[in-house]
């Protein structure tokens, strides 16, 4: 990719922040190349001129952060910080503003583990593989939380608020303690880190005053150099019931039979009830199934769920823990659905020294999953619109019914999930695509648009965006003519006075920039 | 007895390992062949992976693990690294640096990676 220079800045005076960045870094961390532009695109997107950045830096400390961020201030450069820029579906490494620098921190590889508590302080290029080997290697007595393509970083995952399926799989929820460089490069840490060589940095979430650790997730307010995170206990068992829901309609009364056990507890994992799309696209091309236009037709589906065995949906329940505990909540599990279908639910148990299932269940990271961005043969790409809802299933059922003539619609094979939090519940349309193919392209974005006004209507908001979308989801959040925003952008102008960290990252953008807000 | 034996196991590897203060600092960052390729290439080309299971459906399984093939050529590995091929992304040099990746491409295509060990 050709350069695309920072905004308003010369040739010569980006040449000049380049050298200041080597004398930082060393001549082999700079990348300026067209090769080294084109790695750092957003590869599974479906506009990848939109954003591109000029360089990348690459830091080994958090001191050359902060020496890069100050550069940054000088020369009035955007910085764009990445962990390790595996955030597919979302921009990857790709910057919302063209010409921006990605800092990348994927060098920044050390762990701190404290095997007694359970924790881990995590610098950014720490991978869940990474974690997952280490930990394994050692045998550390706890299970790591993998997301279902486990590519990516564990503390970039968890400020981007993704989610595993282990208990302790809202990411953003375990975090305890932060090391963050300000705009400004000033260098603080939050909760107990505040006390110098406080032994409780990752035990005591808080510390005393304000508490800033959820200020930087999803934000551009400052870069986080290191992260502490709990992690869960290697369990004694994992009992498992899979069972497979006949009619598109049964996601109702699954939803309300699933959520009061989620509320109390009994359920302490997030039951994700996914579509037949699910299997097929990962294990098979469409054209092994259909060559016809438009979205696969009933005959097609039933043959699809014939092949693997699937229902219209499918339900996935794991639990932790000592074997007396497991079995008895499956009973009881088993005998609340019991009263609600006939359906049948396999039961399962892994028991400790046994081989575990791969999945992210068992605290094993995959990838396998993206698999589907083949689903239309040539390459592929994929894009998420994920709303949050109230734990109904009648609200659930709609938003399905919607969706999924939205999808037929616009000729699109329907990909979506529901899982169920503690109180919400998270519907997740995967929109799978050939970024080859201009008319799909064309018609993906008036989709996704189409589903974000769907959703707007009824107040449901999307919990995590595109980087092309930031400033659309943004615009829905919409009360008090958008103070939320304002808020927002007032504490950036004060925080980022020159607008240098990631502008227009999750619809925020500073002074500087604010004219490149996209109109909704 | 297995599950007792399997216990004591545990319980061992939890007593030696050292109840970490904070500031003990370890890098993840492997520094031979065959560690790069795991740690660099693992998570899509182990069992597993979407590599594994993309190729998986054009070549013998066996074939499907890259460090089972003998076929792999350094400059080919290289250029598909550097600049993707089919759904698979390019690496930047900020994730895979240019000294890694030759010795990535020198273990993927040395007998020692289909052989059992480095």
């Amino acid at each position: 990719m050709q350069l695309v220079l920072p905004p308003g800045i010369t040739g010569s005076e980006f040449d000049r922040a380049l050298q200041d960045f080597r004398a930082v870094v060393g001549d082999d961390w700079v990348f300026a190349t067209d090769q080294d532009r084109d790695t750092y695109l957003d590869h599974f997107g479906f506009d990848q001129a939109a954003h591109v950045g000029s360089a990348a830096v690459a830091p080994e400390t958090a001191e050359q952060v902060r020496d890069i961020v100050r550069l940054a201030n000088a020369h009035n450069i955007p910085l764009w910080p990445i962990s390790r820029g595996k955030n597919f579906g979302y921009g990857s490494a790709a910057p919302v503003v063209s010409g921006s620098i990605v800092l990348d921190m994927s060098r920044m590889k050390k762990i701190s583990m404290d095997v007694e508590n359970g924790t881990v302080m995590l610098e950014p290029g720490v991978g869940f593989y990474d974690l997952f080997d280490y930990v394994e290697e050692n045998d550390i007595p706890y299970w790591i939380s993998p997301i279902g393509n486990s590519w990516g970083s564990v503390a970039g995952n968890a400020l981007d608020r993704g989610v595993g399926y282990t208990p302790y799989g809202d990411h953003a929820d375990r975090l305890c303690g932060m090391e963050v460089v300000l705009p400004d490069g000033d260098l603080v840490r939050t909760g107990m880190g505040a006390m110098s060589d406080s032994p409780s940095w990752n035990l005591h979430p808080y510390g005393f005053g304000p508490h800033w650790d959820q200020m930087f997730v999803q934000s551009n307010f400052g870069i986080v150099t290191k992260l502490g995170m709990w992690l869960m206990p290697k369990p004694e068992t994992v009992v498992s019931l899979d069972m497979e829901l006949d009619q598109a309609d049964d996601l109702g009364w699954a939803i309300d039979t699933l959520a009061p056990m989620r509320r109390s507890g009994l359920i302490q994992q997030s039951p994700s009830i996914g579509n037949w799309l699910r299997a097929a696209a990962v294990l098979t091309n469409r054209s092994d199934w259909y060559d016809g236009e438009g979205a696969l037709p009933e005959s097609v589906i039933d043959a699809i769920r014939a092949q693997f065995g699937l229902g219209w949906w499918s339900i996935n329940l794991r639990f932790y823990g000592y074997e007396e505990i497991t079995t008895a909540t499956a009973e009881k599990v088993k005998s609340i659905f019991a009263s609600r279908t006939s359906y049948d639910m396999r039961q399962g148990i892994w028991r400790e020294g046994e081989p575990r299932e791969m999945q992210p269940f068992a605290g094993i990271p995959i990838t396998f999953p993206l698999q589907n961005v083949s689903w239309h043969g040539g390459r592929g790409a994929h894009v998420g619109f994920s709303p949050a809802l109230p734990q109904s299933g009648d609200a659930a059922l709609a938003q399905f019914r919607r969706t999924f003539a939205r999808y037929n619609e616009f000729g699109m094979d329907y990909h979506g999930s529901f899982a169920l939090a503690e109180r919400h519940i998270t519907n997740v349309n995967q929109v799978l695509f050939n970024k080859d193919d201009p008319d799909m392209v064309d018609r993906v974005d008036r989709f996704f648009r189409a589903l974000v006004d769907d959703a707007g209507e009824h107040r449901y908001g999307e919990y995590r965006a595109h980087i092309e979308y930031m400033d659309l989801i943004a615009d829905t959040y919409d009360f008090n003519d958008h103070a939320l925003r304002r808020l927002n952008e007032k504490v950036k102008d004060v925080l980022d006075p020159n607008g240098v960290l990631a502008p227009g990252k999750s619809g925020i953008w500073p002074a500087a920039y604010r004219n490149r807000r996209n109109p909704a | 007895m297995m599950k007792m034996l399997m216990t004591g196991i545990a319980l061992l590897a939890t007593i030696a390992l050292p109840a970490c203060a904070q500031d003990d600092w370890i890098s993840l960052e492997k520094t031979t062949g065959s560690g790069l390729f795991q740690e660099k290439c693992g998570m899509c080309h182990r069992a597993g992976g979407m590599g594994t299971g993309i190729l998986g459906r054009r070549l013998a399984p066996e074939q499907a693990l890259l460090e089972n093939r003998n076929d792999l050529q350094g400059p080919y590995i290289k250029t598909v690294v550097r600049n993707g091929f089919g759904v698979m992304f390019p690496l930047s040099r900020g994730e895979v640096s240019d000294a890694q990746l030759d010795m990535i491409a020198a273990y993927l295509a040395s007998d020692m990676s289909s052989s059992s060990d480095e």
